[in-house]
């Protein structure tokens, strides 16, 4: 359907560029929430039965890392469209005249997400309570992408495939987030940690 | 017990693997239920599709069926670069809506007609008549442009009213190409405006169905919310069972003793909370 779509709005070229957008956006929002369920998981000690911790934690970096360089395909593709293609500003600068809140929320959140990857090597330098506040804007990040997701699908016409994928991946990922800020006590009282012995 | 009788390290390791694959498969079998209810909801709740959203499909093959033919006269009898331009991208357009069309119908069981009715065919007998040169290009252009503009405020209907997100997505992807189309059309410069059907008065052309419909939001995205508010509790409660099974004696903090002694990198992400 995207394809017929862009027939009439910059031919065969802008149809592959916005195969390739829509394709990175899909992957992205996946390995987005793979990479909350991995972190909240690692941080909680959740899935220390499956590997050791620093593996676990490598799996959220990659995951992590994964997630960016998606997003930074979705957004650079918009660039190279014929008609109607965004220029580097528009790609950068979250609030400009005309721009749509989509925009707005996409460029916050992935910029929130680049600014946590790279600082995250910083913990050694910087005092730990500074680090952890910085990384903790990851979940603000999040329901900011998943909104952008949310509106862009309703903008597409595929918002049943997000009803049903989207919210297929969003769930476990808000479900393991809020757990996340559950007291261990509850936790414990409902059985998903057992009490130390 | 007697010590002779107590179990090894090895076959306590191997109890325990043991005790995780049977959770695994429970886990697997859990999903698979869940899944095959959750596509089970879905294909329950396919609601029948509404006579304007099958007519949607019936006249977008139609003009398939008159608009390829049309766009190959183009190429044999005009003289007109632009024309033939024009005629080529009809063709393109219309065999990759067809063949969209085809496939939409074919899942939705909706029958398609397999030749242009009789006034398609009339206007393709007219063009056959026109003789090849300018005279051919007005003839052309002036019913194909015609045609578009009386299906163009149709599919602008059925993407406004229709509750299929299938037929949504197809009818809006239609009124795109079909504006296109107009706009190509228009710029051969051989299209008469005044001969064209002048714009209602009103928009009372809308039907009074379609009207009332626009102010009953309560239905809106019908089948997909319904599989999704039925589907989130199910996930949820996987989640959970899945976190029960993960979890391990000593709890977390003595997890987070252990990660910290093992690897202190590791107090970072054991420490967030």
């Amino acid at each position: 359907m995207t394809q017929t779509i862009v027939l009439a709005v910059g031919g065969p070229q802008d149809a592959g560029i916005r195969d390739i957008a829509a394709l990175s956006a899909r992957a992205a929002y996946a390995l987005m929430c793979l990479t909350v369920c991995w972190g909240v998981l690692t941080a909680t000690g959740w899935a220390r039965r499956l590997g050791e911790r620093k593996t676990l934690r490598n799996g959220h970096m990659v995951l992590a890392t994964l997630t960016i360089a998606f997003g930074l395909v979705h957004a650079m593709s918009f660039l190279f469209l014929k008609d109607g293609a965004f220029d580097l500003a528009q790609l950068v600068i979250p609030v400009l005249p005309g721009g749509l809140l989509r925009y707005s929320i996409a460029i916050v959140g992935l910029e929130l997400m680049i600014a946590i990857a790279l600082t995250a090597g910083l913990y050694r330098w910087t005092s730990y309570k500074r680090w952890l506040w910085l990384h903790r804007l990851a979940y603000l990040a999040f329901p900011l992408l998943v909104m952008h997701s949310l509106l862009g699908a309703i903008a597409n016409g595929h918002l049943a495939l997000l009803w049903m994928a989207g919210l297929t991946l969003l769930i476990p990922a808000m479900t393991l987030a809020i757990l996340r800020f559950v007291p261990t006590k509850v936790l414990v009282q409902v059985g998903l940690v057992e009490e130390e012995v | 017990m007697a010590a002779s009788e107590r179990p090894t390290a090895g076959q306590a390791l191997q109890t325990r693997k043991e005790a995780v694959l049977r959770r695994v498969f429970v886990l697997l079998a859990i999903l698979l239920v869940t899944g095959a209810s959750g596509a089970g909801l879905a294909v329950a709740q396919q609601p029948e599709l509404h006579p304007t959203d099958k007519e949607l499909l019936v006249r977008v093959r139609l003009a398939g069926l008159w608009e390829m033919p049309a766009g190959d006269k183009a190429q044999e009898k005009s003289n007109n670069a632009r024309v033939k331009e024009v005629g080529r991208i009809l063709m393109a357009d219309h065999a990759k809506l067809d063949e969209e069309v085809r496939k939409l119908a074919a899942q939705l069981n909706v029958p398609l007609p397999d030749e242009p009715n009789d006034d398609q065919k009339g206007w393709l007998a007219e063009m056959d008549a026109a003789p090849a040169g300018p005279a051919f290009d007005r003839v052309w252009a002036q019913r194909l442009r015609a045609a578009h503009g009386v299906i163009f405020p149709f599919i602008g209907h059925v993407r406004a009213g229709t509750r299929d997100p299938t037929i949504r997505a197809f009818a809006q992807a239609a009124v795109t190409v079909v504006m296109k189309h107009m706009t190509v059309l228009e710029s051969t410069g051989r299209v008469d405006h005044q001969a064209l059907p002048t714009a209602p008065t009103s928009t009372s052309a809308a039907s009074p169905q379609l009207v009332a419909a626009s102010a009953d939001l309560s239905g809106g995205g019908g089948v997909d919310l319904l599989v999704a508010i039925a589907l989130a509790p199910l996930e949820v409660a996987i989640v959970m069972f899945v976190l029960w099974m993960m979890r391990a004696r000593g709890g977390r903090l003595a997890a987070k003793k252990k990660a910290a002694a093992e690897d202190p990198a590791g107090r970072l992400f054991a420490e967030m909370r």
